[in-house]
């Protein structure tokens, strides 16, 4: 099973210490090949303080891009090498009222980080984080809950003292000295700051305010705070290389986006297209209704030539009252006494009835039966004059009237005549 | 992220598809309900008219009365075609016939020519006595107008 707890090594150009927090051994080397116990660890590098530059600066408000700028423009007017030369990280602090924000740099040499990324790529480890040691310093302070404090450890007569002022990293010295306590002092008056409490890191031997067994390199085993509250330092090529992947990311991203975008552009063409061509072009759907359209304004037309020529036929042919029906509804009327001579039938017209009686009042006696008859309306006596018949004398007459039903059929009617017909009428025979 | 949501989520909308081909099944319907009733007076009329030519339909309209009349003991004293009339879609061919017998004989020959199977159309009928044989009373002489019907050319 793979430790959890990260190698911690403190690195410099000619001695490299490799603690282990898992087995509490420690290794010393002059690189980090030399003492690595196993590979595949993560790992954790201290830059020595001899070989790390420790500051903190004010900063005004802004993005990190401009933090960074001013950063790099104070560290360039600071240290005596180049900008390619040296590579800072820092942790932006509280806010200092009308300036800015307090903000904790360290710096190492970049030569000095592509060695230390040699030396561990070598020793097949996992850098985690690689950062000024000093920092470990600030860890224990804060873990402490000291916000202003030197931090000092004294080993193998040398002095580490790192001074933690309002809470942030303001300096870190290492000085060889057989009085550590007289060096601390020296290191107020140095570095220009009051004199401060005692915060002795593995160091129980030293005169201190408070004492800590950890030193400040196994502080430095919290990745979850230097995570969150700390940096890393990268060689420029590593840098380079993730800026590179970070614009090529970008630039992906961008590609990504604009497909993205062209994607949708041809979705929506093609919905719209989609629609117009569902709306517009005559698709199956719409050429079988222009087809029903067409049919039933076909059959439609000859339904109704139809009709109106069965209207014509109906009148013609199913009469309700028929030609030989009024013809022997004006014959049975007849009597000895009254008698036809002529009779005439037309549709659409008046019949016309003339006869031969006895007397007149023969022919008030047809005209009554006659003009009783429902089958005919509006019968009247045209004239009457009187005759002989051999020497009989007679009276001539002629009768009119309308028969009921007796539609012409050169022209249609409007409403389908009735089916129901009046009832035939049955002719008697004069031996009847 | 908000483009491509408002245009790939789906969003609720009439199946205009549906809705066209639930109008279209009803349009058919009643394209086919509108060509069975067309279909049908179109055999209607077709029963009750005549499918000849004009020539050939007065020949055929003489010997259906002839046979009337002799089947009713009458005498075809005249026969003759009338004008051609054309309205609604028919064509309306006129003949006058003038039978002579007894007033009776001649009322069921005017029925049998008014039966629906005629497919004749009795327009008017003048009924006088007939002079030329005094020596039979109750002997008349009818004048009967016809009319059969065709379809127009253009109909058939």
């Amino acid at each position: 099973m793979k430790p959890s707890a990260p190698l911690l090594i403190e690195w410099t150009p000619t001695r490299v210490r490799i603690f282990d927090p898992v087995t509490g051994s420690t290794c010393e080397g002059a690189s980090v090949i030399d003492c690595v116990p196993e590979a595949g660890r993560d790992a954790v590098v201290a830059v020595g303080r001899r070989s790390a530059f420790v500051r903190t600066a004010v900063v005004p408000a802004g993005s990190l891009s401009t933090t960074e700028g001013v950063l790099a423009f104070q560290m360039a007017q600071t240290l005596p090498l180049g900008p390619t030369e040296v590579v800072f990280g820092y942790r932006l602090g509280e806010n200092v009222p009308g300036k800015g924000r307090r903000a904790a740099v360290g710096a190492v040499r970049a030569e000095s980080l592509t060695r230390i990324d040699a030396e561990t790529r070598a020793a097949g480890l996992r850098v985690r984080a690689v950062l000024p040691v000093a920092f470990g310093s600030w860890l224990a302070a804060r873990a402490a809950g000291l916000r202003d404090v030197a931090v000092a450890a004294y080993a193998n007569g040398v002095l580490d003292v790192d001074l933690v002022k309002e809470g942030e990293l303001v300096a870190s010295r290492s000085v060889p000295t057989e009085d550590p306590l007289d060096e601390i002092e020296r290191s107020f008056a140095v570095m220009e700051v009051a004199p401060l409490p005692t915060l002795a890191l593995a160091s129980p031997e030293l005169s201190a305010a408070r004492h800590e067994a950890r030193s400040a390199l196994e502080h430095l085993a919290d990745l979850p705070t230097i995570d969150r509250l700390l940096f890393t330092l990268e060689p420029p090529a590593r840098r380079a290389a993730r800026a590179a992947r970070r614009e090529r990311w970008k630039s992906h991203r961008a590609l990504v986006a604009a497909l993205g975008a062209v994607a949708l552009g041809a979705y929506a063409i093609g919905t719209r297209a989609r629609v117009a061509k569902v709306s517009t072009k005559p698709t199956g759907v719409f050429v079988d209704a222009a087809r029903a359209r067409a049919s039933q304004t076909e059959a439609q037309a000859r339904l109704d030539r139809a009709t109106q020529a069965n209207r014509v036929l109906d009148v013609a042919l199913r009469p309700p009252q028929t030609a030989g029906d009024i013809l022997r509804a004006v014959a049975n009327a007849t009597s000895a006494e009254a008698w036809l001579t002529s009779l005439s039938v037309t549709r659409g017209a008046p019949i016309a009835v003339t006869g031969l009686a006895l007397h007149g009042s023969d022919v008030s006696r047809l005209l009554a039966v006659v003009a009783g008859d429902p089958r005919f309306k509006e019968m009247r006596v045209l004239s009457t004059s009187k005759g002989l018949v051999g020497t009989t004398p007679v009276v001539q007459f002629t009768l009119a009237g309308i028969p009921v039903g007796t539609l012409p059929f050169d022209r249609p009617t409007k409403k389908r005549p009735t089916k129901e017909k009046k009832a035939p009428v049955k002719a008697q025979r004069p031996d009847q | 992220m908000a483009g491509s949501f408002a245009f790939l989520t789906p969003k609720p909308r009439p199946n205009s598809l549906a809705l066209a081909r639930r109008a279209l099944g009803k349009l058919q319907a009643s394209a086919t309900q509108t060509q069975s009733d067309a279909r049908k007076a179109e055999n209607d009329v077709r029963n009750r008219t005549w499918s000849l030519p004009p020539e050939e339909l007065g020949r055929r309209v003489m010997d259906d009365v002839g046979r009337i009349a002799e089947r009713r003991k009458l005498g075809v004293a005249n026969f003759q075609a009338g004008r051609t009339v054309e309205g609604a879609g028919l064509r309306q061919l006129a003949f006058s016939v003038t039978v002579e017998g007894a007033f009776l004989d001649v009322l069921d020959a005017v029925d049998d020519l008014e039966k629906s199977g005629s497919r004749l159309a009795v327009g008017n009928v003048s009924v006088a006595p007939e002079s030329a044989k005094a020596g039979e009373p109750g002997r008349v002489s009818a004048s009967i107008g016809l009319t059969a019907f065709t379809l127009r050319k253009e109909d058939e």
